[in-house]
C-alpha cells in the first residue's frame, strides 16, 4: 500500500521536525511547509492526503488559510494545533469541517489517531468526489434541449405534459427521454433522480 | 511557619484597645464593580510555602467567584531585615486609595503581615474585613479577633514529626534545629524546648539561631552519625541575610548525608523525606472559599474556620532511599511520591514526568508572576524607591502576560514530546539508528534549551532588583521586549512595524527597567486599540539614533489621549483605563529620568498616540564593545 502523504505547516522549526519525526515513525509520507503561502502555491484541487494546521503562523492565520483553500476548491481534511486554544476559533474551524482542533503540546497518539481520521476521511471524499465527477461527466453530454426535457422529467411531469410544456410533440419527447437514460446511463426514474441530487441539478431552478 | 515579632505583637494588643470604638459599616456593594481585595504579603517571592498557597489561593478564587475580583499583593516585612520599616509602607498602602474607595477586603499571607496589619489597622482601613491567613494560631490567641475579621489559621504539631522521625529511624540521637535566626527563631526555640521536653532522655537538640548561613552549612556537613536535619521556617540568618526555602534546602541535602525533616507540604520534593505535612493547596482553597463568603455578604465573625493540623503522611521515595528508610517503615496508607521510572521500559511515562516537570515550571512561574513587592512611597523619588515601585509596577504588567508564557512553552513541549514519541515508536519496531537517534536527542535538547530560555526570559521581569549601570544594546532592549510580547500582539491581531537601526546603539542604565518602560508603552498602546477595528491595529515601533540620543517611539493607531488627562498623564494613579492602578507611566517617566532620558506623549494628526523615550548615547563612554550586555 502507498503511503498516504500528511502535509505539516507550521513556521516553528523545531516543532515542525518533531512532528514529521512522529508521522514519520507511524509510517506516513510527510511534506511540510514553513509558511501558509509555501503551503498554498504547492497544493492544488488534485493534492492527496491530510494537513496538520498550525493556527499562528507568520504570514497567514491558519484558520484564514482553511477559507482560502475552501474557496480554491482544495478539499484536504485539516487537523488544527495550536499552542493557545481559543474556544471561538475551535468551533469556527470545526464548523468549517476541520477534523480536529489539538492544543500544543498535543500527544502523539492523539495526532496520530486524528491523522487517521483525517486521511479516511480523504479517502471517503475522493471516492464520492470521483462518484460525482463521472456522473458530472456523464450529464455534460446531455444536449441543451435535453437538459430541458430533464429538467421537466425531475418535475414528475408525464411525457404528454412536457410536450404540452415545451410545444413540442410527445413522440419526440419519447426520444429525448430515451436518449437522456442511454446518456446518464440509467434506467430508471429512481437512478435519474437520484443521479440529479448527486450532481447538485435544482429541479425547481 | 512564619516570621514574628514578640515587639511587634505587643504593639498589636495595645492598637487593638484604640481600634474598639472604630465603627463597622456595611461597604458599598456594586455588581458591576469588581472587588478589590488587597494581600498583604509576610514574605517576598521565593518562599515555596508562601508561593505555593498563594498561588492556589489565586486559582481557587478565581474559579469560585461569582464577581470580578482584582488582587493586589503587597510585602509588608521586607526581605533580609529583621525589622521592617513600617512607616513607609503603610503610606504607600494609603496613597494606593486616596481618592479611591478603600478595598474590600483585606487579606494577610502569614504571621508577619498579620502582625503588621493587627498593629496599624486602625490606620490600615478600619472597616475594611480581614482575614488573617496561613498564619500559625499561636500568632493570634492573645488577642481577641474583632467582628470584621476572621481567619484560616495553621496549628502544627512538631511533635508529632518527632514522632514520624522516630519511627522511620528509630537510632535517631541528634536533632539539628535550623530556624533561621532573629525574633521569630527566638519564638520558635522559646515554644519547642518547651513541646519537647518529653524526648530529653532519647534525642539531643542543637539549636542554630546564631549561625550564619555558611556557618550553618558547615555544621551541617559535620553531622554526627544518627543526626537528621529539622527545618523549621525559610528565613533570615545572623547576617541579615534572607532566601527562600528552596536554595537552603537543595544546599543542605546536597552537603549534608543526614536527612532532612520539616512540616510544610510545599517543602516535598526540594529535599525534606516527609511525614505527616501541612496541606498548601488545602490552606489556598479554604482561604479562597473565606473570601467569597465574605464578598456574598457573610459576617467574618461569623465564619468560624478550625485551624488546619498536618494531614496524611505523605513522602519523597528518592530522599527515602538516600536516607536508607524501608517502605514497610511507613505508618500505612502513606501516600509516597517521586517514584523514579526507568527509562525505555516506561519512555512514555518519562516523557510524561517531564512534561509535568515543564509544566509545572510554567505554573511556578505562572505563580510567581502573580507576586508582589513593594513598601513604596507614591512619589518615586530616590534609586532605591524607584527600584521598588518599578519591581511592583513590573510584577502587575507581567502577569497581564501570564497567558504568553503557556504558549510560547507549548512549541518546544510539543517538539520534545513528538521527538520522544517517534523515538519510542522506532526503538520498538527496531528502526532507530544511531543517527537518527542523535537527531532526536538533538532536539530535545534544543527544545529544552528554548523552554529554558522563555522561562528565564520571564523570571529576569519579575525579579527583584537594584538598577544597574551597565552599558546595554537598545537593539536587545527592544528585542527581548518584543519576544515577551509577541504573544499579546499576535493574539490581538495587531500588525507590529519595528524600524531597528543597522548598528549597535549603545546606552548606559538597566536592560530590565528599560524592558519594562517598552512593556508599559505596548500594554497601553494595545489596550488604546481595543476598540479599534482589527484590519486598522498597527503599532509603529521605531528606534532612531541620533547624534547624541537613542529614541525610540510607539506610535498607535487607537483612541488617543483623552483631553481630560492632558498635563497630568503621568502622574500617579491617573488612568483612563478600566483596570490597572494607573501607575505604570508615572513609573515609566521615572525610569527614563534615571536614565538621564525623557519620557514624551502627544497625540497623532491622524488619530491615536505616539511615546516617545530618549535616552543618552553612551557610547563615547563605553571603553569596549565586549562589555556591551545581551541576555
Amino acid at each position: 500500500m502507498i503511503a498516504q502523504t500528511v502535509h505539516v505547516v507550521d513556521d516553528d522549526e523545531l516543532a515542525r521536525r518533531g512532528t514529521e519525526r512522529l508521522l514519520l515513525a507511524a509510517g506516513f509520507d510527510v511534506r511540510t511547509y514553513a509558511s501558509a503561502l509555501e503551503f498554498f502555491s504547492a497544493v492544488d484541487a488534485e493534492t492527496r492526503g491530510c494537513i496538520v494546521l498550525d493556527v499562528r503562523l507568520p504570514d497567514q492565520n491558519g484558520l484564514d488559510l482553511q477559507v482560502a483553500l475552501a474557496e480554491r476548491d482544495v478539499p484536504l481534511p485539516i487537523v488544527f494545533m495550536t499552542g493557545h486554544a481559543a474556544i471561538p476559533d475551535s468551533v469556527r474551524a470545526i464548523q468549517r469541517g476541520a477534523v480536529d482542533f489539538l492544543t500544543k503540546p498535543v500527544d502523539g497518539d492523539v495526532l496520530l489517531a486524528a491523522v487517521s481520521r483525517a486521511l479516511e476521511q480523504d479517502a471517503a471524499s475522493r471516492v464520492a468526489r470521483a462518484h460525482r465527477q463521472n456522473l458530472r461527466s456523464r450529464y455534460d453530454r446531455l444536449s441543451p434541449r435535453e437538459r430541458e426535457v430533464f429538467l421537466h422529467l425531475l418535475r414528475g411531469q408525464l411525457n404528454k405534459q412536457v410536450a404540452a410544456d415545451l410545444q413540442i410533440t410527445e413522440r419526440t419527447i419519447k426520444l429525448h427521454r430515451a436518449n437522456i437514460f442511454q446518456k446518464l446511463e440509467v434506467t430508471s426514474m429512481v437512478e435519474l433522480a437520484r443521479l440529479a441530487i448527486d450532481i447538485g441539478v435544482d429541479p425547481t431552478a | 511557619m512564619s516570621l514574628f515579632t514578640a515587639r511587634r505583637f505587643r504593639n498589636a494588643l495595645a492598637s487593638t484597645l484604640l481600634l474598639l470604638l472604630a465603627p463597622v459599616s456595611d461597604a458599598a456593594q456594586s455588581d458591576d464593580v469588581a472587588r478589590q481585595v488587597l494581600v498583604l504579603q509576610s514574605m517576598d517571592r521565593g518562599s515555596l510555602v508562601f508561593d505555593g498557597i498563594t498561588a492556589n489561593f489565586r486559582a481557587s478564587l478565581q474559579s469560585r467567584a461569582g464577581t470580578r475580583v482584582t488582587l493586589l499583593d503587597f510585602v509588608v516585612a521586607p526581605a533580609g531585615l529583621n525589622e521592617a520599616p513600617e512607616q513607609p509602607v503603610i503610606n504607600f498602602l494609603q496613597s494606593l486609595y486616596a481618592d479611591r474607595n478603600p478595598p474590600d477586603l483585606i487579606v494577610t499571607m502569614g504571621g508577619p503581615a498579620a502582625a503588621f496589619t493587627r498593629t496599624h489597622r486602625q490606620r490600615l482601613f478600619p472597616q475594611t474585613p480581614v482575614l488573617f491567613g496561613a498564619v500559625e494560631e499561636r500568632f493570634l490567641r492573645d488577642a481577641a479577633l474583632k467582628e470584621n475579621e476572621t481567619s484560616v489559621a495553621v496549628s502544627i504539631d512538631y511533635t508529632k514529626l518527632i514522632d514520624d522521625i522516630l519511627a522511620l529511624l528509630p537510632a535517631t540521637r541528634n536533632v539539628f534545629m535550623v530556624t533561621g535566626s532573629g525574633p521569630l527563631s527566638a519564638f520558635w526555640r522559646a515554644e519547642l524546648e518547651r513541646n519537647f521536653k518529653r524526648y530529653d532522655n532519647r534525642l539531643t537538640f542543637t539549636w542554630t539561631d546564631d549561625l550564619s548561613y555558611d556557618q550553618l552549612l558547615e555544621r551541617a556537613v559535620a553531622l554526627p552519625p544518627r543526626s537528621v536535619i529539622f527545618y523549621i521556617t525559610a528565613g533570615t540568618f545572623a547576617t541579615g541575610s534572607w532566601q527562600g526555602e528552596g536554595r537552603t534546602l537543595a544546599d543542605l541535602s546536597t552537603r549534608s548525608n543526614a536527612p532532612i525533616f520539616g512540616a510544610q507540604g510545599a517543602w516535598l520534593g526540594s529535599g525534606i523525606v516527609g511525614g505527616h505535612l501541612l496541606d498548601v493547596e488545602d490552606l489556598g482553597t479554604t482561604m479562597a472559599d473565606v473570601v467569597v463568603r465574605i464578598i456574598n455578604g457573610e459576617s467574618p465573625a461569623d465564619i468560624k474556620i478550625q485551624p488546619r493540623s498536618l494531614g496524611a503522611a505523605t513522602f519523597d521515595a528518592r530522599q527515602l532511599r538516600r536516607a536508607n528508610i524501608s517502605e514497610a517503615r511507613l505508618p500505612p496508607g502513606s501516600d509516597i511520591r517521586f517514584r523514579p521510572p526507568s527509562l525505555w521500559r516506561d519512555y512514555r511515562e518519562e516523557t510524561l514526568g517531564l512534561l509535568g516537570a515543564l509544566s509545572l515550571q510554567a505554573l511556578l512561574i505562572i505563580g510567581l508572576l502573580y507576586q508582589r513587592r513593594a513598601r513604596q512611597r507614591a512619589e518615586v523619588e530616590s534609586r532605591q524607591s524607584l527600584a521598588l515601585a518599578a519591581d511592583a509596577n513590573r510584577r502587575v504588567t507581567m502577569s497581564a502576560l501570564a497567558g504568553s508564557i503557556a504558549h510560547e512553552l507549548s512549541q518546544p513541549l510539543n517538539s520534545i514530546l513528538h521527538n520522544s514519541q517517534a523515538g519510542k515508536m522506532l526503538v520498538a519496531s527496531n528502526r532507530a539508528t544511531p543517527d537518527t537517534l542523535r537527531d532526536i536527542l538533538s532536539d530535545i535538547h534544543a527544545a529544552d534549551v528554548r523552554a529554558t530560555q522563555i522561562v528565564e526570559r520571564h523570571r529576569l521581569m519579575l525579579k527583584a532588583r537594584q538598577v544597574d549601570e551597565k552599558p546595554i544594546d537598545i537593539q536587545s532592549v527592544v528585542r527581548e521586549t518584543l519576544a515577551l510580547m509577541s504573544h499579546d500582539t499576535n493574539a490581538r491581531q495587531i500588525k507590529l512595524d519595528v524600524t531597528l537601526p543597522t548598528d549597535p546603539c549603545v546606552v548606559t542604565g538597566d536592560q530590565v527597567l528599560l524592558q519594562q518602560v517598552l512593556v508599559n508603552l505596548l500594554m497601553n498602546a494595545i489596550e488604546a486599540m481595543a476598540n479599534t477595528p482589527a484590519a486598522s491595529r498597527r503599532i509603529a515601533l521605531q528606534c532612531e539614533v541620533r547624534q547624541n540620543d537613542a529614541v525610540i517611539s510607539v506610535r498607535d493607531s487607537g483612541t488617543g489621549l483623552p483631553a481630560t488627562v492632558d498635563g497630568q498623564l503621568f502622574e500617579p494613579f491617573v488612568t483612563t483605563k478600566t483596570s490597572g492602578m494607573g501607575i505604570g507611566l508615572t513609573i515609566a517617566r521615572s525610569i527614563a529620568e534615571a536614565h538621564r532620558g525623557t519620557l514624551d506623549a502627544r497625540n497623532n494628526p491622524d488619530g491615536g498616540a505616539t511615546f516617545t523615550l530618549t535616552l543618552p548615547r553612551s557610547e563615547a563612554r563605553s571603553t569596549s564593545a565586549g562589555r556591551v550586555e545581551s541576555p
